[in-house]
């Protein structure tokens, strides 16, 4: 039950987590594009573009650190043991992470949030530097203790003291499975905010609101999701070629279905399988759409039936996203570090009825968090320019 | 050398939940402030402004700290955090709500949407004012530990010297906020906020709060002086002494009103507290308060010498750097603000 209970609320907290940062991580870029623009030509309409999306990235980047927290101090809470045995290893590059990711993320975030009115051009370009730099150093030293979890390189596996004991920090850094996952949730992060900055731009578009403005972030985000939808097979390809030779029980399991180990019931392979398939085909849509919006761009401006259908695909990259994210993951199991500890190995002893506490507090929490961020972000969308209206 | 590491980082851990709580205090005092001081929406967005521009920057500190102790004392990161289930995340739900209320609150005119997230900002400041105090005096002052355990009832880490602590951040909050807001040269603002403090009377709480805290009056019978160096060393007695000085300065100053005297006590007040605590539990990264030998001890539980070779090397670089500008966006924005 408590294993259960534990699994449940990680999974739960991780992927609630997990819909603000690619998010935040895709919605960075694009200021940065706009600001960058804005910085050369010194055009109103880039500026605007910026404070508008730098506006919604404040929102979800808040969401995004609140429950991020929850994440990091979650490990001592429900996983002690897991964090007795891989503390070595994980805590290196979360301190790495916090010193020079969060940090900048943060000092500079809070700058953009209250200030970026009353500061010069170049400060504002190199507040969302910063700020950029910050989320994309953070994404690549979470996922660098993640990709050791599913190749572990860098460290040996002490039995009969049951940790790990770090061993190269080169090793660690340079895992190519870490590298994988780096590009291949970049992408998918980006491809996501293409969506949802698409149907934005095609929403005030079709109200005739700073058409010529929205124009601009349209198109930019047409080319994005057309790109990154094609350069996810290819990363993805060469990364199941690197997955099958380190972990050959996950391969099986998404093209076969089963698992040979016997902890795992019979029904995870299934699921794990079918997440994989779902996530290939909304690729191969992603890619279609892509290419269809930009092919016929002119013609996307005029037309209501693309602005829903626009609004509609929003939810499909969270999606895949989610689903890519369940075959990571699933498809290790039972493995917690793989092919070292076991998942069931990694719980703390407390007693369920305050993991039953978190949880129902979690969740409860959370529900309302989905609506204040959900409320918040349309709220600012609808509203469009700051003093503008 | 390995040890020396891992007292190395042992004092790093000390010194980033000092940096985090010496600038989270003013911040959230702010915070807490806004439903007694600030009614029209114009005064809480001054309010906002200086307290919102540093707060995500600050809270990073308590990330590191806390992240540090994973990497580099794992089993005792595992063992403290598991052992207080229920106030974790008590802390974490007083981060989630002061995060989003101090970022979120103008981003809609709605009137009622305003009215909740100032009582968000207020309520989650105190709580997360609370949950610290008894945190950090437990630290001090030692955790319920035997047998692997700190036992399954929740509230054992409650005791009148912990509570005590977590009242005294809560009364410090009330105080540095106030300052805060003068420093920002605010004031109206901090006339109202002077006024509250003095009134009630919660200047006056201070003194009295820290004597409780460092008299260890707890479920047991050890106080932040009972550790080793301490007994060693019966000298060090001058620093816990030294500390309660400058908090009767805090209430000195304030009964005053000299802002800057006030901060200054204040800075030197919970450092020295914080030396002191640290020396204190020396060399137990987990103090037991029930019995010594049970705790958990900086050698016992730090990571594998290359971990914290590499944790060093990142700590020395970057660390003076992330000082210097973070810094430097305090004297920037001071400078700026005054024009």
């Amino acid at each position: 039950m408590l294993e259960i209970l534990s699994r449940l609320q990680f999974a739960f907290t991780v992927a609630f987590h997990f819909l603000f940062v690619p998010f935040t991580i895709g919605l960075i870029i694009f200021v940065l594009i706009f600001e960058h623009k804005y910085y050369k030509t010194d055009d109103i309409k880039y500026k605007r573009l910026s404070d508008f999306f730098g506006n919604l990235f404040i929102i979800n980047y808040a969401f995004g650190i609140v429950t991020g927290i929850v994440m990091t101090v979650q490990f001592g809470t429900n996983w002690a043991e897991y964090s007795r045995a891989m503390g070595d290893v994980f805590g290196s590059p979360l301190v790495i992470e916090a010193l020079l990711a969060f940090f900048l993320e943060a000092t500079f975030s809070g700058i953009w949030a209250f200030r970026k009115n009353r500061i010069s051009k170049t400060f504002r370009l190199v507040t969302v530097w910063m700020i950029f730099i910050g989320v994309l150093l953070s994404a690549l030293w979470i996922i660098s203790a993640n990709g050791f979890m599913q190749n572990p390189v860098g460290a040996t596996w002490i039995a009969e003291e049951g940790r790990v004991v770090f061993s190269s920090f080169s090793e660690l850094f340079f895992n190519p499975y870490s590298w994988y996952m780096f590009l291949h949730t970049n992408l998918a992060s980006i491809l996501l905010t293409g969506f949802i900055v698409l149907a934005i731009s095609m929403y005030h578009i079709q109200r005739k609101y700073h058409e010529d403005t929205f124009k601009i972030s349209a198109k930019i985000a047409a080319w994005v999701i057309l790109i990154s939808a094609i350069s996810m097979p290819i990363v993805g390809y060469t990364y199941m070629n690197f997955i099958a030779a380190v972990q050959p029980d996950k391969i099986n399991m998404i093209t076969n279905g089963i698992s040979a180990a016997p902890e795992v019931s019979a029904v995870l392979p299934i699921i794990v399988k079918t997440a994989f398939h779902s996530m290939t085909v909304l690729g191969t849509i992603f890619i279609l759409f892509g290419l269809y919006v930009v092919v016929f761009y002119n013609k996307v401006h005029e037309s209501v039936n693309l602005k829903k259908i626009a609004f509609f695909m929003i939810p499909l990259p969270y999606i895949a996203i989610i689903t890519g994210w369940m075959v990571t993951e699933m498809g290790r199991q039972p493995w917690i570090i793989y092919n070292m500890m076991k998942v069931s190995e990694g719980i703390s002893t407390v007693p369920v009825s305050q993991v039953l506490f978190s949880i129902i507090l979690l969740v409860v929490f959370y529900v309302l968090l989905f609506f204040m961020d959900y409320y918040l972000s349309i709220k600012a969308i609808k509203k469009g320019f700051e003093g503008e209206n | 050398m390995h040890e020396l590491l891992g007292v190395i980082a042992y004092g790093i851990i000390g010194l980033a939940y000092f940096i985090y709580l010496v600038q989270e205090i003013p911040i959230i005092g702010v915070g807490i402030l806004n439903i007694f001081i600030a009614p029209t929406n114009e005064e809480k967005k001054k309010l906002q402004s200086i307290a919102g521009l540093y707060s995500d920057g600050v809270e990073v500190w308590l990330i590191v700290a806390v992240g540090l102790t994973f990497a580099a004392f794992p089993d005792a990161f595992g063992q403290i955090f598991s052992g207080i289930y229920v106030p974790a995340f008590l802390l974490l739900a007083a981060l989630i709500f002061r995060g989003l209320s101090v970022e979120l609150i103008f981003k809609d005119d709605q009137p009622k949407w305003i009215k909740y997230m100032s009582l968000a900002w207020s309520i989650s400041g105190i709580l997360l004012m609370f949950v610290l105090g008894v945190f950090f005096v437990s630290i001090f002052t030692g955790f319920p530990y035997e047998n692997r355990s700190m036992g399954s009832n929740i509230f054992n880490i409650f005791s009148t010297a912990s509570i005590s602590g977590g009242l005294l951040m809560i009364v410090l909050a009330f105080i540095i906020g106030t300052v805060w807001i003068k420093l920002n040269r605010l004031p109206e603002l901090s006339d109202k906020a002077f006024g509250l403090i003095k009134k009630y009377g919660i200047i006056y709480a201070v003194p009295f709060l820290f004597a409780l805290v460092l008299m260890g009056i707890n479920n047991n019978v050890v106080s932040i002086i009972s550790g080793q160096l301490f007994v060693a060393n019966p000298v060090l007695i001058a620093l816990p002494l030294a500390s309660l000085f400058f908090f009767i300065l805090v209430t000195l100053f304030s009964h005053l009103k000299k802002a800057p005297f006030i901060f200054g006590s204040y800075v030197l007040g919970l450092s020295l507290f914080f030396i002191s605590g640290y020396l204190g539990t020396y060399p137990y990264i987990l103090f037991s308060s029930v019995a010594f030998n049970e705790g958990i001890t900086i050698t016992e539980s730090m990571a594998s010498q290359t971990a914290l070779v590499v944790m060093s090397v990142v700590i020395l670089i970057v660390l003076p750097v992330v000082l210097l500008y973070q810094g430097y966006k305090y004297v920037y924005f001071f400078r700026k603000d005054k024009h």
